[in-house]
């Protein structure tokens, strides 16, 4: 599905995933011929992520053209692991690791809406509180989590998690 | 700054008396710098050296214990950047302040203590109580008191108000906020009158570091840092760099841990505040 989808959209610029180690020779391929970017995903391990970028660039896809998706989870469910790798590939970057100097998309939108404090409304602890303010700040709190830990793009699902979270980013780059 | 082996031998005895149960004193030394011995195991280490050796070993960032009746919260005492680096040891304490003038008061903070998530088998709760000194903050302690034995905080600038009620919360480690260039010195008397801890408030790195050694020469040593801030992003280069000063250049003044009120910003972005403030 995603090589007539890359040819039918040569010309633009999307971002085709998800490139695993199993996968990722197809999708990097049909990327490369039609002027697409590649989403190269790893579980929470910043060795496998270098290995990946290094296949994928080895293929000659240019390293403009990789975004990092290091794999995270939600609030709750194994944040810290995904935080830290994402901070040590961060810091890899900067000491001048070329295979870590990607931007980082993460899916905090997917991983919060997995767990049942944001999908289950009724059977749960009356201390869980309201349903919609805690779904939405389940997403909310993750995606911040993984802004904080270096995190370039953002998958989000709720409309009103995406106005929380600009904000935020829009406070972060405001010039010192 | 820690000392290397070769520092800490300089202050040892170094006769080899074997008596700590190495070889030699360099040996002890070594193992002193890796923190895997006490000093105390050294029969012979002079009184200089011993105090000389405790200030190199007194943690980064202070360890701050606000405690009452029953239950403790402790921060600071870290020691990494970053979690990957070791471990973070103290989780950030949670406080819901409230309004002495609130008619309320007695039951939100009855409320507020009983409630409690279980998580895995463990029971978050609240932390403790900031009680603001906008009405008769005396009777707010003893009210609050009434329905709960959790650490609290005052925040108030007048140092005879909080004074009465410090003295209502004898033998509890309170957390007073806060003091600025303006009031320091009666505040400082106030805390350490009460052994109270006391939160520093300033509006740049630079003052907030000079306002820390005024308010240590005046004897308070348990602090605990309001940077300010005008939005997420400056807060995070003021964390950020305090506690790269401190823990990578062992910058004394800036060697607390810190504070912050994410309740200011409304109900919609407190969530917001709070994880940036927990997670920087």
């Amino acid at each position: 599905m995603l090589v007539p989808i890359a040819e039918a959209t040569k010309g633009e610029q999307l971002v085709l995933g998800i490139c695993e180690d199993k996968n990722y020779r197809t999708i990097v391929a049909t990327a490369m011929a039609n002027g697409h970017l590649v989403q190269a995903r790893t579980p929470m391990d910043v060795n496998l992520s270098k290995q990946l970028n290094i296949l994928i660039s080895d293929m000659g896809m240019p390293k403009d053209r990789i975004i990092m998706d290091p794999t995270t989870g939600a609030l709750g469910y194994g944040i810290e692991y995904g935080y830290s790798v994402m901070e040590r590939l961060r810091l890899a970057a900067l000491q001048g690791d070329a295979m870590t100097q990607l931007p980082m998309i993460v899916t905090p939108g997917f991983e919060a809406w997995k767990t049942k404090e944001s999908k289950v409304g009724e059977g749960v602890p009356e201390a869980w509180g309201d349903w919609n303010a805690r779904a939405i700040n389940w997403e909310t709190l993750t995606a911040i989590a993984l802004i904080e830990s270096g995190a370039d793009i953002l998958v989000l699902r709720h409309p009103e998690s995406v106005r929380r979270v600009k904000e935020a980013i829009e406070e972060l780059m405001v010039a010192a | 700054m820690a000392l290397s082996g070769i520092q800490i031998y300089k202050m040892l005895p170094q006769t080899n008396c074997k008596e700590c149960g190495f070889p030699t004193c360099l040996a002890f030394a070594m193992k002193l710098a890796a923190k895997q011995v006490e000093l105390s195991a050294c029969p012979y280490v002079s009184d200089a050296s011993k105090k000389q050796l405790a200030e190199s070993a007194a943690p980064p960032i202070r360890l701050i214990t606000l405690k009452s009746n029953g239950t403790e919260v402790k921060v600071g005492n870290e020691v990494c950047m970053f979690r990957h680096e070791k471990t973070f040891y103290n989780k950030p304490g949670l406080f819901l302040r409230v309004k002495a003038s609130d008619p309320e008061l007695a039951k939100k903070v009855s409320e507020a203590a009983a409630y409690k998530v279980n998580y895995v088998g463990m029971d978050f709760t609240l932390d403790g109580f900031a009680i603001e000194a906008d009405g008769d903050l005396a009777a707010a302690v003893k009210a609050v008191r009434g329905v709960s034995k959790r650490p609290l905080m005052l925040i108030g600038n007048d140092a005879a108000v909080l004074d009465s009620s410090l003295a209502l919360l004898a033998g509890e480690g309170t957390l007073v906020y806060a003091a600025d260039s303006t009031n320091y010195e009666s505040l400082a008397d106030t805390a350490k009158k009460h052994k109270a801890s006391l939160v520093v408030k300033a509006d740049s790195l630079d003052a907030l570091a000079d306002l820390t050694q005024k308010v240590q020469a005046k004897g308070v040593e348990d602090m605990v840092l309001d940077l300010g801030g005008k939005n997420m992003g400056e807060w995070l280069a003021r964390s950020t760099q305090a506690r790269r000063l401190a823990l990578k250049s062992n910058f004394k003044p800036l060697g607390y841990p810190t504070i912050y009120f994410a309740d200011t910003h409304g109900v919609d972005k407190e969530a917001v505040y709070a994880a940036q403030t927990i997670h920087t």
